[in-house]
């Protein structure tokens, strides 16, 4: 059963892919392209920097990837159960919520010569009149591509590995290790990343594969000549000369190649980590974890910070500004933009919220029949492969968007299909449903079941004992839940630009377009705007936990249900 | 009863062929129509003045027009290719569309226009084709009436007059402008077409043969005629803004880039952009606008309607309103938008041209004499060209 409602959700990638590979061998009978043939790959090679594309991809993607997957376990190892963790992990859903683009144009402004670091110090010293031309941002090597992907998706590693850490009685280990003279460093390494690693494997590949086919980040803080691969690949499907979408096709198709190699790639190297981590147990050598480490996580955390918090004042500077010239540390300051916006954003709101709060209910409601489901089935003793269904679930979030959403379009307008709302309400799903699921499947399955038999001894009802007792002991990770599935909604871009041509325009949407001109100040206000949206999902989940709680005070504390 | 409105509708079916015209037909049918018009969104003065637009067509015609805001022409084209591509002729979702240049020529090249059409709007009859004639030829391309003109285009430099006294006047001006302030200046990267467009112009300005690009470039020896524009972009890259490693994605991001300071020398396609720009705070009041001696590339913009639209009539309606002396007036008006007309002053009646009179001339903007020559599109074939060798060069 959850398999049929999980293949009804992996149609528009499935279909995508046929609608991208077809073009990629030639056949487009619009363009009077009726043969196959592998002219397109020949063509998408020729193309000038496709090598140099590839690498940049590779070393932005993956180096990002490893260097955010790095980034969270230096965090645990060095903070993690501690004061300062809990208050890490109190930060993280809403800057999560952050929509990537916003936060690139953001930390774009602060580190750009121009920016407002340079500003605040150029108004403070006299130094320099104009802005130095130093490359630190859009630089040919894509370092600070890299840097905007680490920051941005490290977040999202920790957020899962805060789900699964609960199960690993982390303590405790660190406990067992310490009492054998065992440094953090070497317990984390041997004993506990290892589980919990199995557990990240396919939102780590998640990332990886977000990271490598990234367009409107890479659009913002990528290089130019050549971009990534995923950026060429776009301009292709937008050039003028309309025969170009070939080999367009057949760049999406290289970049989900790419995209599978790596994986593989990093699947087969697991074993030899394996074997390293075995000889470090076996050495049995113990060192105590030098204050380097600490060090290095407090500046990274430190980092992190500066990035986020600079990024969110800096777009609320610029949404509030009149002019803002360099080297003034702060703008002549003007209302207009906010006075314009509510009938500027009506429309687009409303659509937002509606779209957003449909494909995220409806995503809860599966994911805890599925649950519920894994529950029944246990108690059967059938023999249930999670493992495989989550792989099925991940598909959309491990395809590039670019590889199968040109296809998905021509297959919804043949269908006729485009232009339903609610087919704008399903390609969201396919990316709001694997998020609700991995946000909520941990404390759900976590979840005593005694209180079931307990409250199924007292009621006699099934379903009284799930509304009563379950769910009212799992209302604070629903509402998480919630949160969550709203702002990956109102984030999705491109799925929303293909469905209905451009006709669906959500804050994001407009976002987008207004970025592309060059007024900072509405495209701020935008920005904004867009970012609220979650940001105030996430506060009405809280405040609806603590009104529901408000008399049960054992629930009242963060994560009581975790620990 | 029931039979009344058919009766009606035969009625005015018969009248409508007897008496009117073909434009009170579409009129007719126009009333009571959505367009969806896709046009650029990244600019706040042009979203305004399309709101504009769509409270007035409501108000004279009934119709309703809903801008749908694009980042990039180039998706809009790819919309209505997927259509095609599916097999839906009729009910397209794209009513109207921005567009001029190589996006159009693609489109008509594969049959994705409607029309011909602008020889039924009644004021296709004020534009100034004959002074203007790239309202006729789109980049080359013969427009054949599958177009209806809509504002002028000429690249200009705009430049911080703040930092820089005398602006340069050529190419080799501006090489030396690169060499006094290094970082001071740059340009898109093609195949953004701002890009693709500065690129044409300094070939223009530095070849020896400039009549080969009005051939096409097959016919051409590529090599000999572009020898002195790359010559030129390899002494001038490494004086430019991050030595040249990256570029800046359109005149837009170039207009912030100036804003910051960061950059003296910007250009744009509209030669009002600078005015405009100071009227909404987004530039300094020290900015203005320069032009080469030579002159500089030309062109028009355009509205068109796609081959599977429904609502033709009333895209035409729109298309006619966007050609009228009062929204062409409007859109002049460097505190509204700032883009130049298509339509012969000469051609209007006293009342239609005091609208354009009475329009304050902005800043920044330069009087029609200083303006220059309008320099004509090369072929249509050169820009792709032209684009891969300067990709082969620079972007690998």
């Amino acid at each position: 059963m959850p398999t049929l409602i999980l293949a009804v959700f992996l149609i528009p990638v499935g279909v995508g892919l046929a609608g991208t590979w077809l073009p990629a061998f030639g056949w487009f009978p619009a363009l009077g392209q009726r043969q196959f043939t592998v002219q397109p790959w020949h063509d998408l090679f020729a193309y000038p920097g496709v090598s140099k594309a590839v690498g940049l991809t590779l070393l932005s993607g993956l180096g990002s990837a490893v260097l955010a997957l790095s980034m969270c376990l230096l965090l645990l190892i060095a903070f993690y159960p501690s004061a300062l963790f809990r208050r890490i992990e109190r930060l993280l859903a809403p800057i999560l919520s952050v929509p990537h683009a916003a936060f690139a144009i953001g930390l774009g402004f602060l580190i750009a010569p121009s920016g407002w670091l340079v500003r605040l110090f150029a108004s403070a010293t006299g130094w320099p009149e104009y802005p130095p031309n130093w490359l630190t941002f859009q630089d040919p090597w894509g370092l600070s591509l890299l840097f905007v992907l680490t920051l941005k998706e490290a977040p999202f590693l920790l957020f899962m590995a805060l789900a699964s850490l609960p199960a690993l009685k982390v303590r405790e280990t660190l406990w067992l290790g310490r009492s054998l003279g065992y440094g953090r460093a070497k317990i984390w390494l041997t004993l506990l990343w290892p589980p919990l690693f199995s557990r990240l494997r396919l939102p780590f590949y998640a990332v990886v594969a977000y990271n490598l086919s990234v367009v409107d980040l890479a659009l913002i803080a990528g290089p130019t000549t050549p971009p990534t691969l995923a950026v060429l690949v776009n301009r292709l499907f937008n050039d003028p000369d309309l025969l170009w979408r070939l080999p367009g096709a057949a760049g999406a198709t290289a970049l989900l190649l790419l995209t599978v190699l790596v994986i593989v790639t990093l699947r087969s190297l697991e074993p030899l980590v394996r074997a390293w981590r075995l000889q470090a147990v076996r050495s049995g050598r113990r060192r105590q974890t030098s204050m380097m480490l600490t060090t290095v996580a407090a500046l990274a955390l430190g980092i992190a910070a500066l990035a986020y918090g600079g990024a969110l004042v800096v777009l609320v500077l610029w949404s509030l500004a009149g002019q803002w010239r360099f080297p003034a540390a702060l703008p002549a300051f003007s209302l207009r933009f906010w006075q314009q916006a509510p009938e500027q954003l009506g429309s687009a709101l409303w659509l937002t919220l509606s779209t957003g709060l449909s494909a995220a209910v409806i995503a809860l409601v599966l994911v805890i029949a599925a649950l519920e489901n894994e529950v029944r089935l246990r108690y059967q003793n059938v023999q249930f492969n999670t493992q495989r269904l989550l792989w099925l679930l991940y598909l959309p979030l491990l395809v590039p968007q670019i590889a199968f959403l040109f296809g998905f379009q021509v297959s919804l307008i043949w269908l006729n299909l485009d232009r339903h709302w609610w087919v704008l309400v399903w390609s969201h799903l396919v990316f709001v449903l694997p998020y609700t699921f991995l946000t909520l499947s941990g404390p759900y399955r976590a979840f005593d079941d005694r209180y079931t038999w307990l409250g199924l001894t007292l009621s006699g009802s099934r379903w009284r004992t799930w509304f009563g007792i379950k769910l009212g002991m799992l209302w604070r990770p629903i509402g998480y839940t919630l949160a969550t599935g709203f702002a990956v909604s109102v984030a999705q871009y491109l799925p929303t630009l293909f469905i209905g041509g451009g006709r669906f325009a959500t804050l994001t949407t407009e976002a987008v377009s207004l970025a592309s001109g060059s007024d900072r100040r509405t495209a701020a206000a935008y920005a904004l705007a867009q970012q609220g949206l979650p940001l105030i999902g996430f506060a009405l989940a809280a405040l609806a936990v603590g009104w529901r709680y408000r008399r049960h005070r054992a629930l009242q504390q963060d994560g009581a249900l975790s620990r | 009863m029931k039979r009344l409105p058919l009766i009606f509708a035969l009625l005015s079916t018969l009248l409508g062929t007897a008496f009117a015209d073909d434009w009170d037909d579409i009129l007719a049918d126009a009333r009571g129509q959505t367009v969806y018009f896709h046009a650029w969104g990244g600019s706040q003065p042009i979203n305004d003045y399309l709101s504009w637009v769509a409270q007035r067509v409501d108000e004279e015609y009934g119709v309703e027009l809903q801008h749908v805001k694009v980042a990039e022409t180039g998706a809009v084209v790819s919309q209505v290719l997927s259509e095609k591509t599916a097999g839906r002729d009729q009910n397209g979702s794209v009513d109207l569309v921005w567009i001029n240049g190589e996006n159009f020529a693609a489109m008509k090249a594969n049959g994705l226009l409607f029309g011909p059409f602008t020889q039924n709007l009644p004021n296709y009859a004020l534009v100034d084709t004959a002074n203007k004639p790239t309202t006729r030829f789109d980049f080359t391309t013969p427009v054949d009436g599958l177009e209806a003109p809509w504002g002028m285009a000429q690249l200009v430099f705009i430049y911080d007059s703040a930092r820089l006294d005398t602006p340069p006047s050529s190419m080799a001006d501006l090489l030396d402008f690169a060499k006094a302030n290094p970082g001071r200046f740059t340009y898109p990267a093609p195949p953004a077409f701002h890009g693709t467009t500065f690129i044409k112009q300094a070939l223009l300005e530095l070849t020896d043969t400039p009549d080969a690009l009005y051939q096409p470039v097959e016919a051409a020896d590529f090599d000999t005629v572009t020898a002195p524009l790359w010559a030129f972009l390899d002494e001038l890259h490494p004086l430019m803004w991050r030595r040249g490693q990256t570029f800046t994605n359109g005149a837009p991001e170039m207009q912030r880039l100036l804003a910051d300071g960061e950059i003296a020398i910007s250009l744009s396609f509209n030669p009002n952009d600078a005015s405009n720009l100071i009227a909404t705070g987004e530039l300094p009041d020290s900015v203005r606008t320069y032009v080469h001696d030579a002159g500089s590339i030309g062109n028009t913009h355009f509205v068109a309607i796609p081959y599977n639209s429904s609502q033709t009539a009333a895209a035409q309606v729109v298309a006619n309103f966007l050609m009228s002396p009062e929204a062409q007036a409007r859109k002049a008006d460097t505190n509204v938008w700032g883009d130049p007309t298509v339509l012969a002053l000469d051609k209007l009646d006293a009342n239609q041209r005091g609208l354009f009179d009475a329009l304050p001339r902005g800043v920044a903007t330069l009087a029609p004499d200083e303006l220059g020559a309008v320099l004509r599109e090369p072929h249509a074939s050169w820009v792709g060209a032209l684009e891969q060798a300067w990709l082969e060069r620079y972007a690998r």
